[in-house]
């Protein structure tokens, strides 16, 4: 079936999402890894890229970026417009220059013929970016049971064990210390306990900002739509959303002796099994309607 | 003489009913703001219930929830982002019925004093 031509900025970053055209050897797309009915995330620790290349890091979900101030795990850009040419570049993620790539949608009559009509303009590293911007942008969720809940005072949206769950993860579970806001994340990055310098090495945030107080930091990552973006962390270690619970309850006794780790997981939260499936729900009721179908 | 005594039980609900409702703060309701940003507009909404909880909303997305006690016209806040425990104190000023202006009389919890001070809303109507 013939698809409609792209109208605006944001359609045609649609299709450019999905057009492994921006890959070296065309088989990757950014909707390779980010997959739409994983809320733009990926199901595995680390994606492939082309050739099967892996990296380090584990997918984040590429939705609810309206309202971050960093992107990337270490958050090595700091606007949307220079995230999303990043990992065309990534030799182990989509392996093509982004000159090559301008080059390339230049000589596709399709993308010449769609830049023009929407930029008034020739594809150029600037179009790319605001197009492939715009579509991601526009990724926002806000229909999840715990938002009927909270936004129109429908008590019947979520369970008990949720709303149980959500007072613990404003209490004694610390969750909201790190995970608050519209997208239940901040701008910080924290150290959670996940580099040791031995089995666990990832730097994280140091490498961007050379500073020794960022080692093993990473960028807070969003809790929207948590439940279908399995597995967990910046290395994809923990599985499952219960995994990662039993970790925060007691980091030490997953990674001892980890470095530089945040003072709020200092000892254990003493949590009980009906705590921790309280809050497992309460994570699960923050999964867009659109995924519970 | 039973449906005498039925029709003043009525009207003994009845007359709670409008006391309460008139007793109510006029905060209790819904207030948006709309602000310019350049990706487009954001939407505040604060619901404030009769309970003494709120919630913030932005763009659709639930971001905050707390409580609030109101003494003439300060109205003192707590929410889970700040600290449950620690309450900010704000003046309130309504401009009319359905405009009210947020100023700031102390608050330690810097992101919420940056997003209060100084915020101005307009009530929505009832649903």
């Amino acid at each position: 079936m013939h698809e409609p031509e792209p109208a605006t900025s944001l359609e045609l970053g649609k299709r450019l999402f999905f057009d492994p055209i921006l890959s070296g050897n065309r088989t990757i797309s950014c909707g390779s890894c980010h997959k739409e009915n994983l809320a733009f995330a990926d199901s595995v620790a680390v994606s492939p890229g082309v050739n099967g290349r892996l990296g380090t890091r584990n997918t984040p979900s590429a939705m609810n970026m309206r309202f971050q101030e960093s992107f990337f795990w270490d958050g090595r850009a700091t606007t949307l417009e220079q995230q999303v040419l990043i990992p065309i570049e990534n030799p182990v993620e989509m392996d093509l220059p982004v000159d090559s790539a301008i080059a390339r949608l230049n000589t596709d009559a399709f993308y010449r013929q769609s830049f023009l009509r929407i930029f008034k303009e020739l594809p150029s590293k600037s179009n790319l970016a605001k197009a492939l911007s715009d579509f991601e942008r526009s990724l926002e969720t806000s229909d999840s049971p715990f938002d009927d809940w909270r936004v129109n005072d429908n008590e019947e949206a979520v369970s008990a064990s949720a709303k149980r769950g959500f007072k613990l993860f404003n209490t004694k579970a610390k969750c909201i210390q790190c995970h608050f806001g519209p997208d239940f994340n901040n701008v910080e990055f924290r150290n959670i306990g996940l580099f040791d310098g031995k089995m666990h090495v990832d730097s994280g945030r140091s490498a961007i900002s050379h500073r020794a107080s960022d080692l093993g930091k990473f960028k807070i990552g969003s809790l929207r739509n948590i439940a279908i973006t399995a597995p967990y962390m910046h290395n994809g270690m923990f599985k499952t959303l219960k995994e990662v619970i039993d970790y925060y309850d007691n980091p030490e006794a997953v990674i001892p002796n980890s470095m530089n780790r945040d003072t709020i997981l200092t000892g254990t939260l003493q949590l009980t099994d009906a705590e921790k499936a309280d809050i497992e729900s309460f994570l699960i009721s923050l999964t867009d309607r659109r995924f519970l179908k | 003489m039973k449906n005498a005594f039925t029709w003043l039980g009525c009207l003994a609900v009845l007359l709670t009913i409008v006391s309460f409702i008139s007793a109510q703060d006029p905060i209790v309701g819904r207030w948006q703001r709309i602000q310019k940003s350049p990706d487009g507009d954001i939407n505040l909404i604060f619901v404030f219930r009769a309970d003494s909880t709120y919630d913030g909303i932005v763009n659709g997305k639930a971001f905050t929830t707390g409580r609030y006690f109101i003494k003439n016209d300060i109205i003192s806040v707590s929410d889970n982002g700040c600290n449950l425990a620690y309450y900010g104190t704000y003046k309130l000023k309504y401009y009319a019925q359905d405009s009210l202006l947020f100023t700031a009389i102390s608050d330690t919890c810097k992101e919420r004093y940056q997003g209060a001070n100084g915020l101005a809303c307009k009530k929505l109507p009832k649903k």
